[in-house]
């Protein structure tokens, strides 16, 4: 019965999987307790480079999630009905991926128990981060109404079915229809919601990772990051990244039925497009940046080039992060969904790359020459690389959020019933 | 009180009237919200915060202008190069290791005729326009209304260390908890606190400023009740400008336009560094006699 199975969407999440995540959180989460008891001091970070690997991972899942909530007014506010079968995973994956870049940015502080600061005391006559913060909080409450709205009506069939007071609490409280006139006015309704949601959430997703390109583009003590066309490159491999992601979840996550034969290569493209127009912003960046031969600009690109760590620009970049997954999405050939799959994880990676680049390179370039050899101390140094801690933390923060995230997309109908089956 | 007016080379056309630098930023931002009606952010912005409402002290005289502008003139034609200014501040400020107010750089200046290096202390600039102030999401750092000097409020500061990117001048580090080996926590000279901001904060793991993002003060402890500095001899200067033995560095008020840095600055040509940025610091270098 083709109602049945899609209401059976919601099931038991894999025992393997959910152990496999477990175990890594725990490790982390060992790494995670000694950051947090001994402090910022575990970290490989100094006054040179006063930011690393955690902010790179931090503006990473920002733009993954602003990526796919873009991506998901494509449905909601343009109609894109080859995508729709996707929807509720694109904004699942906003949720559970800003989560993870606050949790980052968190632990990047020097005092997280002054967390609630931002919020109490913002300076918002000319704090782009105080905005920032702020920003969050919208839109955080923007994605949760999107995903009740989408799910309330199956989650209230899913409390009758399964007699379970969680569904219930959260439908918060909606009545699943009870005639097929209802279900239609009901679904009538979620769809004019979802539009108006739609139209909000574009400015709101280009704001939340827009402000974060414009966080590093109003800094003018750096000459990279300080361009206009910052914080739309933010923007475009946000779009990239998201839609990269969003394609390795669609496999793994959902699944087949009968629809990613049309969907993973029209999603595989979009992503692609974006890619291509990320990689056009990059070539401008470089024409700009070598033809000025401003020496601090100059500096950043030879070093990100050339540097000790060259291959995170060439190999994760531009060769794994975005020459293969071309090739495999633009290539006329048919490729399967996990192909496709494979692609988007490639393109996440690249992005990485991309997030390390704007984070490392434009701070290893002291802001004065010799400012790095002024002080004798593990504190002053140019060549920063990130330690155990930071990787280890990293590690245990990504698994116990994909875990969280995991068993919501188990525990939750991520696919939309068909009809009403009363 | 009034002052006598400053020689026009030492007046800032851009901050004549406003004395704290965020005020006309503030007013823009008003204007603006109210123009695009952003309804929300502009309640926020004129009810709940009131950013710069902090400074303590005397408020700035019914002139509108500073009582004080304090800075520095540096004559690196003075300086040997000893770094006996970065060691005097470690040690009145009580600094731990990679937290420094001042170091010496010695390659900012290159293309010399004879090829030696020129030294340059640098402090911070406590700039008329400082950026680390733009950028703090909870206004913990601040340019002080009564004297210019950027501050840090310790119990503010989330530690974000975006200050420390977005100063183009690397004035500021961040405490990372580390000690010397001899002041290591549980010694006797650990119990030495820091007579910054007057505060005298026992250095505790886990407690301000460890995990705080640091700078220089002009040593703002040795103020008197009224804002006042002493003088080089009777030891009331900024730590580094006391100890400086070729006396290169030069400390005092460029509002008083008879004191030994506004006249300094009027007979000889004073720098300053990145002055295309617009940052207008309020330390200058004199680099040829």
């Amino acid at each position: 019965m083709q109602t049945e199975s899609h209401l059976l969407q919601v099931g038991k999440p894999n025992t393997l999987v959910v152990v496999g995540l477990g175990a890594i959180s725990a490790v982390g989460g060992a790494i995670l307790i000694h950051r947090l008891s001994s402090g910022v001091g575990t970290t490989a970070l100094g006054s040179v480079t006063p930011w690393g690997l955690w902010v790179a991972l931090y503006i990473l899942f920002i733009g993954l999630s602003a990526g796919s909530c873009l991506l998901s007014t494509l449905i909601f506010v343009f109609k894109m009905k080859s995508l729709e079968p996707i929807a509720r995973l694109a904004i699942l994956q906003a949720f559970i991926c800003l989560l993870t870049g606050i949790a980052f940015i968190s632990l990047d502080l020097g005092k997280i128990s002054r967390f609630w600061h931002p919020l109490v005391y913002p300076q918002f006559s000319s704090s782009v981060l105080a905005y920032e913060i702020w920003l969050y909080g919208g839109y955080i409450g923007m994605l949760l109404l999107e995903l009740w709205l989408l799910m309330r009506m199956d989650l209230a069939h899913l409390a009758i079915r399964h007699k379970s007071r969680l569904y219930g609490l959260l439908s918060f409280g909606h009545r699943a229809p009870a005639t097929e006139k209802e279900d239609r006015s009901i679904r009538d309704a979620t769809t004019k919601w979802l539009t108006i949601l739609g139209f909000l959430g574009i400015p709101l997703a280009i704001g939340v990772h827009g402000g974060t390109g414009a966080l590093f583009a109003v800094v003018k003590a750096r000459p990279f990051w300080h361009t206009a066309i910052f914080p739309l490159v933010f923007i475009v491999s946000a779009l990239a990244s998201g839609g990269g992601l969003l394609m390795v979840l669609k496999v793994l996550l959902l699944r087949d039925d009968g629809v990613d034969r049309r969907l993973m290569p029209m999603l595989a493209k979009l992503t692609g497009a974006f890619l291509v127009f990320d990689l056009f912003l990059l070539g401008l960046e470089l024409l700009v940046g070598f033809y000025g031969r401003i020496p601090e600009h100059l500096e950043v690109y030879h070093l990100m080039l050339f540097g000790p760590h060259w291959y995170v620009f060439w190999v994760l970049q531009l060769g794994l992060g975005a020459v293969v997954p071309l090739l495999i999405i633009f290539l006329p050939k048919e490729r399967s969904p996990s192909t496709y799959a494979v692609a988007g994880a490639l393109i996440v990676l690249g992005i990485f790359g991309v997030r390390l680049n704007i984070v490392i390179p434009a701070l290893s370039v002291p802001v004065l020459p010799g400012f790095e050899r002024s002080l004798n101390s593990i504190r002053f140094t140019a060549h920063y690389f990130p330690n155990w801690v930071e990787w280890g933390c990293s590690v245990g923060v990504v698994g116990l959020m994909t875990l969280v995230g995991y068993l919501m997309a188990r525990y939750l109908p991520m696919i939309e019933r068909e009809s009403h089956d009363a | 009180m009034t002052k006598t007016p400053v020689p026009p080379e030492l007046q800032e056309p851009e901050d004549a009237p406003s004395a704290e630098g965020s005020v006309s930023r503030k007013v823009l931002l008003r204007t603006l919200l109210a123009t695009g009606g952003t309804a929300l952010a502009a309640a926020v912005v004129t009810g709940i915060v009131t950013p710069a409402a902090r400074a303590e002290g005397p408020a700035p005289n019914s002139t509108g202008r500073r009582k004080y502008r304090y800075g520095m003139v540096i004559d690196t034609t003075r300086c040997v190069g000893c770094r006996s200014c970065v060691l005097a501040c470690k040690q009145e400020n009580k600094t731990p290791p990679g937290v420094a107010y001042t170091v010496v750089l010695d390659s900012v200046l290159t293309n010399r005729a004879n090829g030696n290096p020129l030294f340059m202390t640098k402090p911070c600039f406590h700039c008329e326009k400082p950026s680390c102030v733009d950028v703090c999401p909870v206004g913990a750092t601040f340019k002080r209304s009564e004297d210019g000097i950027v501050a840090v409020d310790y119990d503010r500061c989330i530690g974000c260390r975006y200050c420390v990117t977005a100063c183009p001048y690397g004035a500021r580090t961040f405490d990372f908890g580390d000690n010397y080996p001899a002041i290591a926590e549980g010694t006797p000279l650990a119990q030495l606190p820091s007579p910054e901001y007057n505060q005298y904060r026992p250095r505790r793991a886990g407690e301000s400023p460890i995990g705080n993002v640091r700078k220089c003060t002009f040593c703002k402890h040795l103020q008197d009740e009224n804002g006042a500095y002493g003088s080089k001899l009777d030891g009331r200067w900024p730590a580094c400008a006391k100890t400086c033995t070729g006396h290169a560095i030069f400390f005092g008020d460029f509002n008083d336009p008879t004191s030994e840095v506004s006249v300094l600055l009027r007979e000889r040509q004073g720098i300053r560094l990145k002055e295309e940025i617009g940052n207008s610091p309020n330390v200058y270098y004199l680099v040829v006699r």
